[in-house]
């Protein structure tokens, strides 16, 4: 009887090329999903998180000009290369994000040492750092969350947000 | 019938061998997440700071002068300053020499500069310590003693 089919040569040449193409694929595709979420886990510890100052009375949000007025903390035992702020602010039904990052132009400005709004940011690099930024919301904010972008090998990771309630600034 | 496949002795040595390998491999993993234990004279160096004896005057030409009256020795001192709207931190070593540290009963000055429009001065102690198993050196801020001066 003749027999039908591929021949054992063909069949194991074709296995090699399955068994490379599965290799290219879990390389290519499967492996960068990984390690972008062991660096995640990496980057963002669980002291890699910023605080929302409200005890300095600089943490409100200003009705007449619809701003919100923020004092974002470093906190102490926290060691982390801080390259950004992302901003995440919400009421009235809204939610808008903002981040703030030195060598970006945006319209949010920070009090500077003479107590002047500039649009020159600079971010709490020292543990225990703070500064206040001042964000055009253009809405009534209630409630905003803070999280830092950290620089962890060559790779940014936004890691986990804190959130606070905003109460209005007093006249 | 001739039985095929792996013998139950085989099968129970290489799934004990796999669970060994990935409590290993999760053990490993998770060791990067904790925090060493820092250590001076064998003692958690949090407890030292309960230890932490010091006399603090903010002179008027911007000198701290500290007097150490406990026996922990002062490896520097962290300098919190509240400008209007903003936290500024520095560290300083006694008499501006780097790596000076003030030893039990000494007294030196720091001298400091603060922000014009600075409210409020809050000055902690920095100790040095251990870790426990790198013995690496490690500063260490005691963020429960401190002393404030207001403006």
């Amino acid at each position: 009887m003749k027999s039908k089919g591929i021949s054992t040569l063909v069949a194991t040449v074709l296995l090699v090329l399955i068994t490379i193409a599965a290799i290219g694929l879990i390389w290519g595709a499967i492996l960068p999903l990984i390690q972008k979420g062991l660096g995640q886990s990496k980057a963002c510890g669980l002291t890699t998180t910023l605080k929302i100052n409200k005890e300095e009375g600089y943490t409100c949000y200003n009705s007449s000009d619809k701003s919100l007025m923020i004092m974002i903390e470093k906190p102490h035992n926290a060691e982390f290369n801080l390259v950004g702020i992302n901003v995440q602010v919400s009421g009235e039904g809204r939610k808008k994000v903002y981040i703030i990052r030195p060598d970006k132009v945006t319209d949010i400005f920070m009090l500077n040492s003479t107590g002047q709004w500039t649009p020159n940011l600079l971010l709490p690099q020292t543990p225990g750092e703070a500064f206040t930024y001042k964000i055009d919301t253009g809405f009534n904010v209630t409630q905003v969350g803070v999280a830092p972008i950290v620089l962890y090998g060559k790779a940014e990771y936004i890691c986990d947000m804190v959130t606070e309630e905003i109460e209005p600034c007093s006249a | 019938m001739k039985k095929r496949g792996l013998s139950p002795v085989v099968a129970t040595v290489g799934l004990i061998a796999i669970t060994i390998a990935l409590f290993i491999i999760l053990f490993l993993w998770s060791r990067s997440f904790m925090k060493e234990k820092v250590l001076k004279f064998d003692s958690p160096v949090e407890d030292m700071c309960e230890d932490v004896s010091w006399n603090v005057n903010l002179n008027s030409n911007g000198e701290i002068s500290i007097s150490n009256r406990g026996n922990v020795n002062i490896w520097k001192i962290m300098v919190v300053e509240y400008p209007p709207g903003r936290k500024i931190v520095n560290f300083y070593y006694a008499s501006n020499i780097p790596d000076t540290s003030l030893s039990g009963g000494s007294a030196a000055n720091f001298s400091i500069t603060l922000n014009p429009s600075t409210k409020k001065v809050e000055v902690y102690p920095v100790l040095l310590g251990k870790g426990e198993k790198s013995k690496k050196v490690y500063e260490y801020v005691c963020k429960n003693i401190f002393e404030k001066f207001e403006f």
